[in-house]
């Protein structure tokens, strides 16, 4: 599904280069649930970015289903992310001016789909997660658990082929990450592939294979069974 | 898509209700002042475009121009129009007006219906061709427009002048009697529609000119010169090779022979020095500031560009703020960018999706403009003098509206729009995104121009305030006030004389004087030719006014009399002695004027007398020589009351005019209002500019407002931070101004020249001027820096009085 060689990302000011990510490869199969782990600045999250395709690499190889994406312009980039990657941010990152069902309705606008369409695809997932009551709520009106289901719900409506979580329990207590971590779990069962940076070990023990990263480049890699 | 973006759009302008209402508010009164303004402008432009046929239709001129004396004639001789159609074939018809006040029964007059004793007064009378109203197509709501002015002493009146004397009578055939002359009645040959307020042409009474002859010769005669001469040329007549021709045959055929016999020698290089042209009418409204002697009310195309451009100026300023304000809050949006950019919108549909916000703005904006306007019109009329209105039956009204709000809409949203749509995601999500540099100087930038804009309109506003103050409070050499101007004497021309002397026994009346020629525009005016004894058609003669007074003219207008004496009375009549203003004594190379003698035409006159130039038209000209001769021209009676109650004063000229004209209203107008009248037009610019300086002002100072919360909401941490290391407000405000002061400042450096130039033009019109003081650009910097200071200041001091903690644990 994904497969990246000796990938390398940059960061420059004036005087000073720091190298974010060192010749990283590695490759994530469909259907996995992987877990990218370390210390903050080895380059987790600059790996998430490039690997959704929020950001380009400097250097190396990416393909995504067999497709190099490492020299694709933004548009490009742009349509193959809104059809094939959904994203879990840590801060869930939901557009306070619109609504729970809104915000969840919005990948689907952006690819075309029919707004009976629309409809029925949102309250199914609202469904599935169990916040169609708080369809018609704004985000400030939710709990940080609600919130984030919020945030899956959106990830996930356009079912997409990956499924990138940057600490998507970062901000919660343990029982609504409790909470969150099975979601991401049944949708992994149900065939979506996930990619998750976090700090909390406990998290990283719902994946299939924890990258452990340091300054940039991969240090070892568990396969859990 | 389009109603998602909508609903956020809406949910946005609820949500900062602050930044909305500013920019709903500072668009809204831009766009109510464009609106007013635009009425006005296009009312100016729309001057006889309701003529059927108006491009074929044009009005004879003559540019004139010798040595230092440039002027372009509008009034021709009466035989110019019937020659010009004959000599040829492209004329189709020609018409001619006479409206000229020396003419009996031209101007204004005191009139009687049938025969009925009682005088009314009415203005607006003119002398005219049926071919004018074959040529304007005026139309008639009684009787036959193709023959109405066909028979001698027939007239054609307006539908409101048949309204006020005929009531629902027909006025057809019903007769006129024009200042109690029996021997010549005029009989109604027609109604026409009144003309309306867009018609250079302004008459309520049209008088046949078949048949007349004012005067001997007066209809064959090359160089008297009173006529209006109109053209209908033929379609696609080429103008200017039309004009070449006309210019040629009419003055080698004609003028100039005609001028040699009669004796004018300077004629000899009248090819060189005059030709003749034809001016649209739609033209002669705003094109005609050239030409001097001409009543009506005409404007000068100068003045509506002035307008126009001021009112693009405030829309500019309004958007200015939008576009400000967007960018400016851009920090609040990013977050939403990169989101909708993660989850699949590309950049045309975040584009697409901030201009619909700022479309969606403008829209309500141009909806608060128009209802302002709708309220604030009334008082636009009143401040322009102009009849105005909204064309709301117009479909083309409402869609050059939409049209201009999706326009502004799109143009001030196009920049926040690309500039927020161009944040990367992964940018967007760090939570300070960083303002580039080109951002802020691109918004510095629009704020110095709004306060230029706004300084150069202070410094107008005051600069034209200066010199209208300048104007009325003058000194003008002679007196205006406490004097009274009695109109309508004409009719009891017979017994003037005694009802003078009987005025000058009136109880609080100090002199009384009869003359047709007032320091008034508007009264009687003629212009003459001058030169020194002996040397008429030797040197080149100079022009000037002849006046009719009597001895007691130079006492009630409190004239002063420099050297030599006043006429005596009656026994100066005929004599050929005549009395002089300085200029034209300057301008004759008179030394000692007294006891000389000045040619005038081909007549000598003996100078008995200098008077002090005073300025006896409107200040835009220079005092132009002037003479008196002793005579009556009685249609005006001048009083100077003294400082006692003018209100008894008053009653008993009633009473006394009573006796003389039992049959007609005393008519009568204070010379302070009457010279106040001529400025009307100047003051009119000033009330209208003054409004939109201020509104100008005020619209940049709200954007000001809310940018400067923006910028300080954006500084909260620092504000804490340097809170809690011990800043006092006075210094926070100081620090948080500067930056605003600095983009004032350098405002002032770019508008203080231009203002400058601009005003210094503008004063050029008038031959008597201020000179632009220095404190009006220091007091505008200092109401600029004034305002910007407070604005700035309020906003510090309310975050700098937040305790500190709370904007730092926001962080």
């Amino acid at each position: 599904m994904i497969k990246i060689t000796n990938l390398e990302k940059y960061y420059k000011t004036e005087e000073v280069k720091t190298i974010a990510l060192n010749k990283l490869s590695f490759e994530v199969k469909e259907g996995e649930f992987a877990a990218i782990m370390g210390p903050s600045g080895c380059g987790k999250s600059t790996l998430l970015n490039i690997l959704g395709m929020l950001d380009d690499p400097d250097g190396g190889s990416y393909l995504f289903n067999g497709i190099e994406v490492a020299n694709f312009n933004e548009r490009k980039r742009a349509n193959l992310r809104k059809h094939n990657i959904g994203f879990v941010f840590q801060s869930f990152n939901l557009i306070d001016e619109l609504t729970v069902f809104e915000n969840v309705e919005l990948p689907l606008i952006y690819t075309g789909v029919k707004p009976a369409d629309r409809k029925a695809r949102v309250d199914e997932v609202l469904e599935k997660m169990q916040i169609m009551h708080r369809r018609k709520h704004f985000p400030q009106q939710l709990s940080g658990g609600q919130q984030q289901r919020v945030a899956v719900a959106r990830a996930v409506v356009n079912n997409p082929k990956v499924i990138l979580a940057d600490e998507p329990t970062g901000n919660l207590d343990s029982s609504n990450g409790n909470e969150v971590m099975d979601l991401l779990t049944e949708l992994n069962e149900a065939g979506t592939t996930i990619i998750m940076v976090t700090h909390s070990e406990h998290d990283a023990k719902f994946s299939h294979r924890i990258i452990r990263m340091l300054d940039g480049q991969k240090v070892t890699e568990n396969v859990l069974v | 898509m389009f109603k998602n973006h909508i609903k956020i759009a809406w949910r946005n302008i609820l949500k900062n209700k602050g930044f909305s209402i500013v920019n709903l508010i500072g668009l809204g009164i831009g766009v109510c002042a464009c609106l007013l303004i635009s009425l006005y402008v296009v009312h100016e432009s729309s001057y006889d475009s309701f003529v059927p046929n108006s491009e074929n239709i044009y009005r004879l001129q003559s540019p004139y121009s010798m040595s230092d004396f440039d002027d372009v004639g509008v009034h021709f001789s009466a035989n110019m129009a019937s020659t010009m159609q004959s000599e040829f074939s492209e004329v189709l018809k020609a018409g001619r007006i006479n409206d000229v006040q020396s003419f009996p029964g031209a101007g204004e007059n005191e009139i009687q219906i049938n025969s009925v004793p009682r005088q009314f007064h009415e203005e607006k009378f003119a002398y005219a061709d049926q071919e004018i109203l074959d040529i304007f197509s005026i139309p008639f709501i009684e009787g036959d427009a193709k023959t109405a002015l066909y028979q001698p002493n027939t007239l054609v009146l307006t539908e409101s002048m048949a309204k006020k004397y005929f009531k629902d009578e027909s006025a057809m055939g019903q007769t006129i009697i024009l200042n109690g002359n029996n021997d010549r009645p005029y009989t109604v040959a027609g109604v026409m529609k009144d003309f309306p307020e867009n018609s250079h042409m302004d008459y309520n009474f049209l008088l046949t000119l078949k048949d007349m002859e004012f005067s001997e010769g007066e209809q064959t005669r090359w160089f008297l010169s009173n006529y209006y001469t109109y053209l209908e040329l033929s379609e696609g007549t080429n103008t200017e090779e039309f004009e070449k021709r006309l210019s040629q045959t009419m003055i080698r055929k004609y003028l100039k022979p005609a001028y040699l016999k009669a004796g004018f020698d300077m004629a000899v290089n009248l090819e060189e020095n005059m030709s003749l042209r034809v001016q649209p009418i739609e033209e002669i409204h705003l094109y005609s500031s050239d030409v001097s002697y001409e009543v009506g009310k005409r404007n000068d195309i100068q003045v509506v560009i002035t307008f126009a451009i001021i009112a693009i100026f405030i829309l500019l300023i309004a958007s200015i703020n939008f576009i400000n304000l967007s960018t400016a809050k851009s920090a609040k949006r990013a977050k939403e960018v990169g989101l909708r950019k993660v989850v699949g919108s590309n950049r045309r549909h975040l584009i697409f999706q901030f201009l619909s916000e700022s479309v969606l703005v403008s829209i309500f904006a141009f909806f608060i403009g128009f209802f302002l306007s709708v309220v604030l019109l009334p008082f636009f009329r009143t401040a322009t003098g102009l009849e105005l209105s909204i064309p709301l039956n117009e479909p083309l009204f409402y869609l050059v509206f939409v049209g201009m709000a999706v326009l502004v809409g799109v143009l001030s949203g196009i920049y926040p729009a690309l500039f927020l749509s161009g944040f990367k995601p992964i940018d967007a999500f760090r939570s300070k995104s960083e303002q580039s540099r080109t951002i802020f100087n691109l918004r510095s930038a629009l704020v110095v121009f709004q306060f230029v804009i706004s300084i150069v309109l202070i410094v107008g506003t005051l600069v034209i305030n200066q010199q209208m103050d300048f104007i009325l409070n003058s000194k003008v050499g002679f007196e205006k006030d406490q004097v009274l101007q009695i109109y309508g004497t004409t009719t009891i021309s017979d017994q003037i004389s005694s009802f003078k002397e009987e005025l000058k026994g009136v109880d609080g009346i100090t002199s009384a004087s009869i003359s047709s020629f007032l320091p008034i525009e508007g009264t009687r005016r003629n212009g003459n030719s001058f030169s020194k004894a002996g040397k008429w058609n030797i040197d080149p003669a100079i022009g000037g006014q002849a006046w009719y007074i009597d001895e007691d003219y130079l006492q009630t207008l409190g004239i002063t009399l420099l050297e030599g004496r006043n006429f005596r009375g009656k026994s100066d009549s005929g004599n050929n002695t005549t009395i002089i203003n300085q200029e034209m004594a300057k301008q004759l190379g008179l030394e000692n004027p007294v006891g000389k003698q000045i040619s005038r035409f081909n007549d000598l006159y003996e100078v008995i007398g200098v008077v002090e130039d005073f300025k006896y038209q409107s200040m835009k000209n220079k005092v132009e020589p002037l003479s008196f001769y002793y005579g009556l021209t009685p249609s005006i009676v001048s009083v100077k009351l003294n400082s006692g109650s003018v209100e008894r004063t008053m009653t008993k000229i009633e009473d006394l005019w009573k006796e003389f004209a039992p049959n007609q209203e005393l008519r009568y107008e204070f010379m302070d209002e009457s010279f106040a009248q001529m400025y009307r037009n100047v003051e009119r610019v000033k009330t209208v500019f003054s409004i939109f300086a201020i509104l100008a002002i005020f619209i940049a100072s709200l954007g000001l407002f809310a940018l400067s919360a923006f910028m300080i909401e954006k500084r909260r941490k620092e504000i804490g931070v340097r809170k809690v290391l011990g800043a006092s407000t006075a210094s926070m405000v100081k620090l948080l101004s500067s930056d605003f002061m600095k983009l004032v400042f350098i405002a002032l450096l770019v508008a203080i020249p231009l203002a400058y130039y601009f005003m210094n033009s503008w004063l050029q019109e008038f031959a008597y001027r201020i000179n632009i003081n220095i404190w009006v650009f220091v007091l505008s910097g200092m109401a600029v820096l004034g305002i910007t200071f407070l604005t700035v200041a309020f906003q510090t001091i309310r975050s700098s009085v937040l305790n500190p903690i709370k904007s730092l644990r926001s962080e």
